[in-house]
């Protein structure tokens, strides 16, 4: 980086030879050699990225070869054909556009309300002990309870709308997150407080000053996580009287055993889990472009 | 300014019963001086510069300023730390001008007004060679780089005494020797009270007007020098290289490393390391 290699000449006025230097550094360097299977270090971008599509290709490809063969039935392994067919007919049908709206809101209601609740109180837990011995083994026990366990209980307390739809993904990303960002706020540098105290600042200054603001790039990484989880547990909610949802018409074409339709809808929860993880991650480094990139 | 320590003390709760880590000692620096406190790595050297921060409270004994009990950290007494402390999300200015935020320091008697205190923290940063890179970030700095911007936040405040935990412990030799220099700069022009913690001699003996050796663990002040090479604007790296610097290095190197060990007596372990054939070629 040019910083770096400015750096001897800041302090020192005088540096003889930096022409014979920079001359010598200018001449062509032989081409360094790419490494494919060396620990940790970075592949050309051309590489990734056809690699990234090659796994899609093969995938699709072996799914073609299976699906033709004799031995597989095709009502659990519907060829391309046959689910790009159920694909068009599902694009002009205006119930899907229904699910997704349905299922969009459900999972950001859910999700937005655990991490509202869920950063402030995980960098109180992080922050002082007492929060910490006060709820932290109180979440740890409420994360193990399994989620569609707590169906029925959620129907009595919210009904059986909207409302026990959205708590049911709250319930299974908020305690997640509350543990993640409690934990990415405790590894926030110790000296990073201690010099913040004898710059002067008090408690509250450094909690409002630096403590969220270190921890930041790090709990938000945690919200991307918990947002791939808020869309598996969209499932699991709409089991409770759903009349329509991404995931609610996924259970109805199994009972029907609909593959082909089933495997669109799949394909669409994955792309959007996909795109909304892109779009976190795009978020994150405009955000957080000063954070170190192991962090990102 | 004057900083007096009384009997200060200090143990852990360790596994195994307590830790001794400092020992109680008795010192007190005037203002304007350049003290260090010169010690193995464990002897509590770090530890007597926290109690004085106000960072960790002592088992036993006190630490006054001006008369006045330390009883928790404040502006008054700065610190840079051998980590990198500054904060990644500022950039260069930005950490510089940290503390003129803060609520406390504004509200001090005297505290400048905050286009003066953008001003000193720019004077600072251009003192310090960093002019051009006011609006880089940490990461984006090498580690000289980021403690000469540490000094600069910290000075930034005007403290009464500036406090340095090793500061340049994780700096490469050349680096190093710069950082001494500008810190000499820096002493002379600011006027500040330094207290320096370092396990070097010649660091020690170069950019201190005073030295503290420590004893190992339990540490506890073995030895009060004052370093007779003139004031911090007179001092150049050559005298280094000269007769009564090398005169009080050696005897500063005799009182850490008394009866310096040889490998004796571990002769037999160093013949384990020598692989058997090469061994039976020898015999």
């Amino acid at each position: 980086m040019t910083i770096s290699a400015a750096k001897d000449l800041a302090l020192e006025t005088e540096t003889p030879f930096v022409d014979d230097v920079s001359q010598a550094r200018a001449e062509p360097a032989a081409r360094e050699k790419t490494r494919w299977f060396e620990l940790r270090r970075d592949i050309p971008v051309w590489g990734y990225r056809s690699l990234a599509a090659g796994g899609f290709v093969v995938m699709v490809a072996l799914w073609a070869w299976l699906s033709h063969r004799a031995f597989v039935n095709p009502v659990f392994v519907p060829t391309p054909g046959s689910v790009w067919e159920a694909a068009r007919d599902l694009l002009a049908d205006e119930n899907l556009w229904l699910d997704l709206k349905t299922s969009m809101l459900r999972v950001s209601a859910g999700f937005l309300l655990a991490a509202l609740m869920a950063v402030p109180l995980g960098i109180l837990m992080g922050s002082f002990k007492v929060f910490e011995g006060l709820l932290q083994p109180l979440t740890e026990f409420v994360r193990y309870i399994p989620v569609p366990a707590l169906i029925p209980i959620f129907m009595v307390l919210f009904g059986i709308d909207e409302l026990s739809k959205i708590m049911l993904i709250w319930l299974g990303t908020f305690f997640q997150l509350v543990l993640m960002v409690a934990d990415e706020t405790r590894r926030v540098p110790y000296e990073l407080l201690q010099v913040s105290y004898t710059l002067g600042a008090t408690r509250r200054e450094v909690l409002r000053l630096v403590m969220w603001r270190a921890a930041m790039p790090g709990i938000f990484d945690a919200l991307r996580l918990c947002n791939g989880w808020a869309w598996t547990y969209l499932v699991v909610a709409e089991l409770i009287a759903a009349n329509e949802g991404l995931g609610y018409r996924v259970l109805k074409f199994s009972r029907f055993l609909q593959t082909p339709k089933i495997w669109v809808y799949l394909v669409i929860l994955g792309v959007i889990g996909l795109g909304l993880d892109m779009l976190f991650r795009v978020l994150n480094q405009k955000l957080f472009h000063w954070a170190d990139t192991a962090k990102r | 300014m004057k900083l007096e320590l009384q009997k200060l003390a200090k143990t852990y709760a360790g596994k195994s019963g307590p830790v001794a880590a400092l020992s109680p000692t008795t010192f007190s620096v005037e203002g304007g001086a350049f003290v260090t406190l010169l010690g193995p790595s464990g002897c509590g050297k770090s530890t007597a510069l926290q109690l004085i921060a106000g960072l960790d409270e002592p088992t036993s004994g006190e630490v006054r300023l001006d008369g006045g009990r330390v009883t928790g950290p404040g502006a008054e007494r700065g610190m840079v730390f051998q980590s990198y402390t500054l904060f990644p999300w500022l950039n260069v200015f930005d950490n510089t001008r940290f503390s003129t935020h803060l609520s406390r320091n504004r509200a001090r008697p005297g505290a400048d007004l905050p286009a003066d205190a953008r001003e000193r923290a720019r004077s600072l940063l251009e003192l310090m060679g960093l002019k051009d890179f006011q609006h880089a970030y940490p990461r984006e700095l090498s580690g000289g780089m980021k403690q000469r911007v540490a000094i600069a936040r910290a000075l930034t405040n005007r403290p009464k005494l500036l406090l340095m935990d090793e500061p340049f412990g994780a700096l490469d030799a050349q680096t190093r020797e710069e950082m001494q220099q500008l810190m000499l700069l820096l002493h002379a022009h600011e006027r500040t009270t330094v207290l320096f913690v370092t396990h070097d001699v010649e660091e020690a003996l170069y950019l201190s007007s005073r030295v503290l050796v420590f004893s190992a663990r339990p540490g506890r002040v073995i030895s009060d020098l004052a370093v007779p090479f003139g004031s911090s604007a007179e001092r150049r790296p050559e005298l280094k290289l000269s007769p009564e610097f090398t005169e009080l290095k050696r005897e500063l190197f005799g009182l850490l490393h008394p009866g310096a060990r040889s490998h004796d007596g571990r002769g037999a372990l160093l013949d384990k390391l020598v692989s058997p054939k090469v061994r039976s070629l020898h015999t």
